[in-house]
């Protein structure tokens, strides 16, 4: 691989989480080269998930920040109170200037410029609920952050798999890939409404997709099944699929073979090889099995009660005496 | 396709349904077609709420705020008291469109609350807008309500001028139409791109949002177009009536409207249209034939402490709301997927207790 | 793992902070109302003058506080316990008001009583019954509509609890009076003077019974083996379940306490006002469910706050000569505390696990 390609495609500097007393993450630096599969372990409760989370956009972090393909995402908010002030600038510069000059012309004028004002206050409001790019770019020129919201680490190029299952069950297999597939459709209500050809081409496009995916995974012609009605093991897979869907840059898997049989478990390692060779996909890998951490990983990281205390190759990994300790408890080494 | 059929045929069977034993007797086809008419505003109603409540799960308490403001825009757009005089159809839309934004304003503050904050902050907006209404009285006139609004007109096509007060029949056919397009709009949604999403985020909002789903925005989106259809039914409310006051809007008439959606089947819209017309048939009719039917059965009355019962003197419209109340408690407990349920829906309230675990973690705050 | 959340602390202590904060917090009430009650322009009174007016007042915001926050209680022990909204909670108060109101015309009480021990006795009298009556309501209501629901989606206990509400009330309504109805106010109209200070009787007799009350359900949760039962449900049901705690048992025993503190407000409804209607709990309900989030949902030392804080808001809307805008300031309050601080003054940071 060239130089250029191994450039980390997620950068984590500092990372720490804390719920009241509890500090889930503490302090971890974290970075994931483009085209890898790093391994998260550790033993339960050590912060893997949270650490995932955070970087799936669903925790504000305590400290720290997440860069992202190259642009920061995730982090405390600065100068977040700032923000509303924003609303208020344009509608008070439009009183200022507007409402006097419109007072010199008459009464009426005048009245017509306090609405134009107070319209623009509810506009800017819009703005800030449905968050355009622009808006962004204008919230990030006055230095202020807001760290991103899942969906926008979505369209930002992450995927990602829950530890407890999480599709929608109620929905068929094929619905919830196409679900995966929602930040990249276009389709606007209005278009569905009136059934605009461009809806129906979309959607049929959408459906061959998904079976696509499903296939890819190995789950041909369950599309119709629903979600809840389908094997554990092919929920696993399904949610893989879904999360593959949105095409992303960076697949997170939090336990993905858990309570998989030995072979489901292998069939589920090639699939990770698969995404990796076929799709390009860098992969991160929280996972019990240490079969399969040693089996498929780069590199391994290892959390303990929240912090880093080992990283490098899983063979380096497994003689460390730390990591021995962490996951037998004191003395083991001795 | 299917709809506007469906309606069409509604628009010739219902009237002459009427016409049949016993339900002649209990009034003219000239009562009942009023009625129906009536009946329509809540199906209007019902199959907007369905799009917020059943389709994307959010409990809105507070829904008749829309209703009574799309009445009132059209108020403002068509009586004496304004002095505009805008044509009937034009302020169907505009009524709509001030709903949805209205729908906007208010769900924004609302959306990032778990689910059942937003039950009640619903509840309250539902609360303070009538009491709007009643108490800047110089824009509103307070409790007398602003009167003499104008009707709808078709300006001599098929020789229809003003629908006056008298004929129920243009009306009829009126929210006929409107209820077509409305509900063709709505049933599309269902399995396009943004239904899906709604189910998603009705399902389990955190992995919706985990799927790039922005949650935000869908929530608005369904908030406002529910809020649309409401204001569009006040359009049409208030121009039957010719006048609108605050009290036409309270609390009662966001719970009928939610007891019509449970009952007829929550994310059902066929369930959700036909137990509006059910439960407003029964309200306005059946209670009533009730009431005449066991008075002259001459029941003795029953006491006991505080509550005494003279089943002969009984009104039982008055006991429409407590009917409401046990349809609600009885459909949650025995069939809470309603009488018409969507097939989605069934399986979702059924739900085992492992399910209902995963779906109650809410996202609190992103 | 399940939807329970570990750092949430139900039935959390106050921080030491807060009786300066509170004494800064009402001192400052005290003069808002005291500027409204000089505004007002019908009465054109003098500094001096407007004191007594004030101190009125200021008393009875402490009243109605009360009385708020004996019904956010249970609101917020119910949250706790099995998050859930109980919309009817508020027409458990309406119901209790009626209880004693039924109790006291029954009796033949139509005014005040002036023997001290007749009248002592009446009220422990109607406080237990109503207490007891709506108590057993509750568990009942409990039983029959919630309890299947536990495990239900979301929208379902909800949905069941705005229908019980419409029940109770309705039954209220068809059954007994759908109109005003008077109760005797069996407290004697007298006012009591502490120097400076003038209390009347009934006020006095709220307070008093409110805040004990309130300290003895802080005993009670703090103390007792059940109150232990409650917090260890509150906090992670299925833990609690493995560690012996009888779910059902704890939950029932929570419905009662909450309802029961809602029929003694009733009662006290019927006393202060006089009156009572099929339809208060609607409103009170509301504004005590304000309460109860503006101090921190599940936390009862917040609830009880935020129903003074609630009752210093409607009397100030009134003293302003605002009191029709009384709700819409309430539920603006509601929302603004939603949006921005949604875990209320007390609450704490909510996790959410994924
Ligand atoms: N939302 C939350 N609120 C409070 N505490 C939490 C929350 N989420 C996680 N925790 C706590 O943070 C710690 C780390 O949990 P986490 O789920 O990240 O562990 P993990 O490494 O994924 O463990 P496992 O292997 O069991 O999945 C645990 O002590 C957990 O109880
Ligand atoms: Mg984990």
């Amino acid at each position: 691989m060239s130089a250029e390609a191994k450039d980390p495609i997620l950068v984590a500097t500092g990372v720490t989480k804390r719920f009241g007393g509890l500090v889930a993450v503490n302090n971890v630096d974290f970075d994931i080269p483009q085209g890898s599969i790093v391994s998260l372990i550790g033993p339960n409760g050590a912060g893997k998930t949270t650490f995932f989370n955070v970087v799936a956009g669903l925790y504000e972090p305590t400290d720290g920040s997440v860069t992202f393909v190259g642009r920061e995402m995730i982090a405390r908010g600065r100068r977040a109170w700032m923000e509303p002030v924003t609303w208020v600038i344009p509608p008070v510069i439009v009183a200022l200037l507007g409402i006097p000059a419109a007072a010199a012309v008459g009464a009426a004028a005048a009245a017509a410029a306090i609405l134009v004002a107070l319209g623009l206050v509810i506009a800017a409001f819009l703005l800030a609920v449905i968050r355009p790019p622009i808006y962004d770019r204008l919230l990030h020129w006055l230095g202020i952050f807001k760290s991103a919201r899942p969906n926008e680490m979505v369209v930002a190029g992450l995927g990602r798999t829950f530890q407890n299952i999480r599709l929608f069950k109620t929905m068929t297999a094929s619905e919830n890939v196409k679900v995966g597939m929602h930040a990249r459709l276009h389709s606007s209500p209005l278009d569905a409404a009136l059934r605009l050809p461009r809806h129906h081409r979309e959607e049929m496009d959408a459906e061959t997709e998904a079976s696509r995916w499903l296939a890819f995974v190995g789950l041909e012609g369950v599309g119709g099944e629903t979600a809840r009605n389908l094997a554990y093991g092919d929920q696993r897979r399904l949610e893989v699929a879904r999360a593959l869907a949105s095409q992303p840059k960076l697949l997170l898997l939090d336990e993905p073979t858990a309570g998989m049989n030995p072979s489901e478990t292998a069939e589920m390692m090639t699939l990770f090889g698969r995404i990796r060779a076929e799709l390009g996909l860098t992969i991160l890998l929280i996972e019990h099995d240490m079969h399969v951490v040693m089996g498929v990983s780069d590199r391994v990281t290892v959390l303990d009660h929240g912090e880093k205390i080992a990283e490098g190759t899983p063979a380096a990994v497994r003689a460390d005496p730390r990591v021995i300790e962490a996951y037998l408890g004191k003395g083991a080494t001795a | 396709m299917t709809i506007v059929l469906a309606l069409a045929i509604t628009a010739v069977a219902l009237p002459l349904i009427v016409l049949l034993p016993p339900l002649n007797g209990f009034g003219t086809q000239r009562d009942f077609v009023g009625g129906f008419a009536d009946a329509g505003v809540f199906v209007l109603l019902a199959i907007g709420l369905n799009v917020v409540v059943g389709f994307a799960g959010l409990l809105d308490l507070g829904y008749a705020a829309f209703f009574a403001i799309g009445a009132y825009t059209y108020a403002y757009g068509a009586s004496p008291f304004s002095g505009l005089d805008i044509p009937f159809w034009p302020m169907l839309l505009v009524g709509a469109l001030v709903a949805a934004m209205f729908g906007v304003l208010l769900g924004a503050p609302t959306l990032r609350l778990r689910g059942d904050y937003l039950a009640i902050v619903t509840l309250g907006f539902g609360e303070i807008v009538p009491v709007v209404f009643l108490n800047a009285d110089t824009y509103t006139r307070g409790t007398n309500g602003i009167t003499g609004l104008s009707q709808p007109s078709l300006y001599g096509i098929f020789g229809i001028n003003g629908f006056g007060f008298t004929d129920p029949w243009p009306y009829f056919l009126t929210v006929l139409i409107v209820i077509a397009v409305a509900f063709s709009f709505l049933y599309r949604l269902q399995d396009s791109r943004v239904g899906r999403a709604w189910v998603a985020i009705r399902e389990d909002e955190l992995a919706a949002a985990s799927m790039g789903i922005n949650t935000i925005t869908t929530k608005l989106l369904a908030f406002s177009i529910g809020a649309s259809t409401s204001g569009l039914a006040g359009v049409f409310y208030a121009s039957k009536l010719s006048i609108v006051s605050p009290d036409q809007f309270g609390f009662t008439v966001s719970f009928t409207v939610l007891a019509m959606v449970v009952l007829g089947g929550m994310g059902n819209i066929w369930g959700a249209a036909a137990g509006a017309f059910i439960v407003y048939e029964i309200q306005s009719q059946g209670l009533k034939q009730l009431g005449a039917f066991v008075q002259s059965l001459h029941v003795p009355t029953l006491a006991l402490g505080p509550v005494s019962v003279n089943l002969g003197a009984i009104d039982f419209i008055n006991f429409q709301y407590l009917l409401y109340g046990l349809a609600l408690v009885l459909m949650m407990l025995l069939r809470p997927e309603g009488l018409f349920p969507s097939r989605r829906r069934r399986s979702e309230l059924h739900a085992t207790p492992d399910d209902a675990a995963d779906s109650a973690d809410v996202l609190v705050q992103a | 793992m399940t939807s329970a959340t570990a750092a949430r602390r139900p039935f959390a202590a106050i921080p030491w902070r807060a009786p300066l904060v509170a004494a800064f917090a009402l001192v400052i009430a005290y003069f808002v109302i005291l500027v409204g009650v000089l505004a007002d322009p019908s009465q054109h009174l003098t500094f001096v003058g407007a004191i007594p007016q004030a101190q009125a007042q200021f008393i009875n915001a402490v009243t109605i506080g009360a009385i708020y926050a004996l019904i956010a209680l249970g609101y917020t022990m119910v949250y706790g316990i099995i998050e859930l909204i109980n919309f009817a909670h508020g027409e458990i108060f309406m119901c209790g008001s009626f209880v004693s109101w039924w109790l006291l015309t029954t009796l033949g009480f139509s005014g005040a009583i002036s023997d001290p021990l007749l009248l002592i006795g009446v009220l422990i009298l109607a406080f237990a019954v109503s207490m007891l009556v709506m108590g057993i309501v509750g568990v009942v209501i409990e039983r029959l509509a919630y309890r299947r629901l536990r495990n239900a989606p979301r929208l379902a206990p909800l949905i069941t609890a705005i229908g019980v509400s419409f029940i109770l009330q309705n039954i209220v309504f068809v059954a007994i009076s759908n109109s005003i109805v008077t109760t005797p106010q069996i407290i004697p109209n007298t006012v009591l003077t502490f120097g400076p200070v003038t209390v009347g009787l009934i006020n006095l007799f709220t307070i008093v019974l409110a805040v004990g009350l309130m300290v003895a359900l802080h005993l009670f949760i703090s103390r007792t083996r059940l109150g232990r039962a409650m917090r260890s449900t509150a906090i992670d049901r299925e833990a609690a379940q493995l560690m012996g705690v009888d779910i059902n048992t704890t939950i029932a025993l929570t419905f009662f306490i909450g309802s029961a503190l809602a029929g003694a407000a009733g009662v006290v409804q019927g006393l202060y006002f006089g009156i009572t209607v099929f339809n208060i709990g609607f409103q009170a309900g509301l504004k005590a469910f304000t309460a109860a989030v503006l101090g921190g949902i599940g936390n009862t030392t917040g609830a009880a706050l935020g129903g003074f804080v609630i009752g210093f808001l409607e009397v100030i809307s009134s003293v302003w000569g605002q009191g029709r805008w009384s709700e819409a300031v309430v539920f603006g309050m509601l929302v603004l505390v939603l949006v921005f601080r949604p875990t209320g003054i007390l609450g704490q940071q909510l996790g959410d696990r994924a």
